[in-house]
């Protein structure tokens, strides 16, 4: 990897560390006490009504329901911290002024918050994955992983809508992006459903994360063209 | 290039946005629906025939009340009190209260007991409902001991039927391998493809599981003092199985929807009965039944249609009630005019987007694409630029949601544009 890049990433490592490190401990402590309600419910009423519980009870036992917003707050203050403080004291002017091409430029940082949120999830992932199969059989696993998957990769698409924001330099088109970021989010924030509900969006669902992701070059462009 | 092809990007998710709460708010701001009555039909065993009641509305100095009125399919009209006497076993409670109930319906002697131990209502679908591969075999004579009371759930893998014991997470080997083996002699082939019982905990213990196996033979999976019952089922008419619906009547062990959609009644001793019901694929119905008659209802798109059956599962009759399309409000045409798609998701069919009809929008969106061209010429776009021309199909196909997108997120003109059409100018 290019020397200046490694820099960039330094850079915003050290913007965004307490948010992300913060965020992980909300995120990981948030977990603890899903699997600690969980082992107190199975203690109480035994293991096998919690399980005929969770599969089959209308409206369902969605005992994970509390994780639903943690990977979106992790996006939220990972993009916050990283953007927000360069636009308001216009320090990405000079970041923009670096000896490094101005798309590379903003692709690093976007990169970098991407990679942030990656390791995050692969943390909740493998940390409830490692309760989950310890509790339930894999006939709750794999459902329960589907319905965990739109939450996920809402961090992304916050993240991403965060970043083209914080560089749109209208205020107004600031507000529009953010209704239209608040409404796509509703695809992904869904919930309340059985296990497994909402599995066939999710090929949709990944697109649309990916085709996200370079809205901020949109924004970026406009930014340091002066654009209103 | 990259940032033209990612504004457009852009412009796509405001019309996913725009598609997707523009009309719910449209909906809750205007009502888009007009009102309709309500139509039942049922069958009267005194007559031998439908009755059909409807709640109608009558407006009349300026003050709406409604009444429920009632004919036959031939037009004659019947009296509220009339009506009541041509359903005795569904009024059976009030008259027998009143003390009205007949000794004998249709020449047979009939008590009130009689009538009601005979009335069921049940639901059935060709859909086959929830299913996570994991279940509860409770045993035939749990309610003799607690200790037979199951402590586990199971699950039948390629290699075979699993015990899993909730409080360990662990398989029970020594259970699972008598069930294998039992299974395994009956020729069963694992894994199991689907497995269906009742949700009454009765029923399901008495019955247990309907299995079918990889190579889609029905079996029936039971317990009894904690030994395997393994019971291989004939198929109807040697059809694939869809669904299975436990029955709720004495008569009527399950009802069974084949690949074909065709219903089939099994009966105690495990025959089979081919119902003359259209095809239920995609379909819930219910099925009521009395002393007399199985009625079927099966519900459609602007239609429900009621099949009467006799007790040996014999169509009698058969009549279909027609629900006029709701006629539509000022708002709802307005709706189809200026919002010509809804997108949304649905927990088990993933995305959709449904369209007003073309010959609603079109013309609306054909003037917002003029406004969104005449501005385009305004701020010199040129029109042989392919981004330009996007922009305008994007207004053309989604007419209010296009035009909100491509204003969210202007198109600039590159310098090279900007130069060459001022030379063109001079």
């Amino acid at each position: 990897m290019k020397r200046p890049l490694l820099h960039l990433f330094y850079k915003e490592w050290i913007k965004t560390r307490w948010a992300f490190l913060g965020m992980l401990l909300l995120g990981i402590a948030t977990m603890l006490y899903i699997f600690t309600a969980v082992e107190n419910k199975i203690t109480l009423q035994g293991a096998k009504t919690i399980l005929l519980r969770i599969l089959y009870d209308e409206p369902p036992v969605i005992y994970y329901a509390s994780f639903r917003y943690i990977p979106l707050l992790t996006a939220i203050a990972v993009g916050i911290s990283q953007y927000v403080p360069e636009i308001t004291q216009k320090r990405i002017r000079l970041t923009l002024h670096l000896p490094i091409g101005n798309h590379t430029l903003i692709a690093g940082m976007a990169g970098f918050g991407l990679v942030l949120l990656t390791l995050g999830n692969l943390l909740y992932t493998g940390l409830f994955l490692y309760y989950n199969v310890r509790l339930f059989p894999a006939e709750i696993t794999r459902p329960v992983m589907i319905s965990l998957t739109p939450w996920l990769l809402s961090s992304y698409i916050a993240y991403n809508f965060i970043a083209m924001i914080a560089m749109e330099p209208g205020k107004w088109r600031k507000v529009a992006y953010s209704v239209i970021a608040w409404y796509i989010l509703q695809f992904f924030l869904v919930g309340d459903r059985p296990h497994g509900a909402f599995g066939a969006s999710i090929p949709v669902l990944v697109l649309m994360t990916i085709l996200s992701s370079g809205g901020v070059l949109y924004t970026s462009q406009r930014f340091y063209k002066g654009e209103r | 290039m990259l940032i033209k092809i990612i504004r457009i990007i852009a412009v796509l998710f405001a019309v996913t946005a725009a598609a997707s709460v523009l009309p719910r708010l449209y909906d809750t701001t205007f009502s888009s629906r007009g009102g309709r009555g309500h139509k039942d039909i049922r069958y009267s065993e005194i007559l031998k025939d439908f009755i059909i009641s409807e709640y109608v509305y009558s407006s009349e100095k300026s003050h709406t009340a409604g009444q429920t009125i009632y004919y036959d399919r031939h037009g004659k009209s019947y009296s509220r009190d009339s009506v009541d006497q041509l359903f005795l076993l569904d009024n059976v409670s009030q008259l027998a209260y009143e003390g009205r109930f007949p000794d004998t319906i249709c020449g047979m002697a009939v008590t009130p007991e009689l009538v009601s131990s005979e009335a069921f209502s049940q639901y059935y679908s060709a859909q086959p409902g929830l299913y996570y591969g994991l279940c509860e075999l409770r045993d035939r004579k749990s309610y003799t001991s607690r200790s037979l009371e199951p402590r586990d759930l199971f699950r039948i893998t390629p290699e075979g039927i699993q015990f899993i014991v909730c409080e360990t997470n662990q398989i029970d080997e020594e259970k699972s391998r008598r069930f294998t083996t039992e299974l395994t002699r009956l020729d069963f082939r694992f894994p199991a493809l689907r497995m269906w019982t009742s949700p009454d905990k009765s029923v399901s213990e008495a019955i247990g599981y309907y299995v079918t196996d990889s190579k889609n033979y029905l079996y029936c999976l039971s317990m009894e003092l904690s030994t395997p019952v393994v019971q291989k089922l004939e198929k109807p008419d040697n059809k694939n199985i869809r669904n299975v619906n436990f029955g709720k009547s004495s008569d009527i062990r399950a009802l069974l929807i084949t690949e074909d959609g065709d219903t089939y009644i099994q009966h105690p001793d495990l025959s089979y009965t081919r119902l003359a019901l259209p095809s239920s694929l995609g379909k819930s119905g219910t099925l009521n039944g009395n002393l007399f008659y199985r009625i079927f209802t099966l519900p459609d798109r602007n239609r429900q249609t009621t099949f009467v059956f006799d007790r040996d599962f014999r169509l009698l009759d058969s009549c279909s009630l027609y629900y006029s399309p709701r006629p539509q409000s000022t708002a709802g045409v307005f709706k189809e005019l200026l919002l010509p798609l809804r997108i949304g998701q649905t927990a088990w069919n993933g995305f959709y987007a449904d369209w007003s009809p073309i010959k609603r929008f079109i013309w609306f969106n054909l003037i917002l694409t003029a406004i969104a061209l005449y501005y385009k010429r305004k701020n010199g776009n040129r029109l042989s630029d392919a981004f330009t021309v996007t922009d305008l199909l994007l207004v053309v196909v989604f007419g209010i949601y296009g035009f909100i997108g491509i204003f969210a997120f202007p198109l600039k003109r590159s310098q090279k544009e900007i130069v060459k059409s001022k030379s063109a100018d001079l």
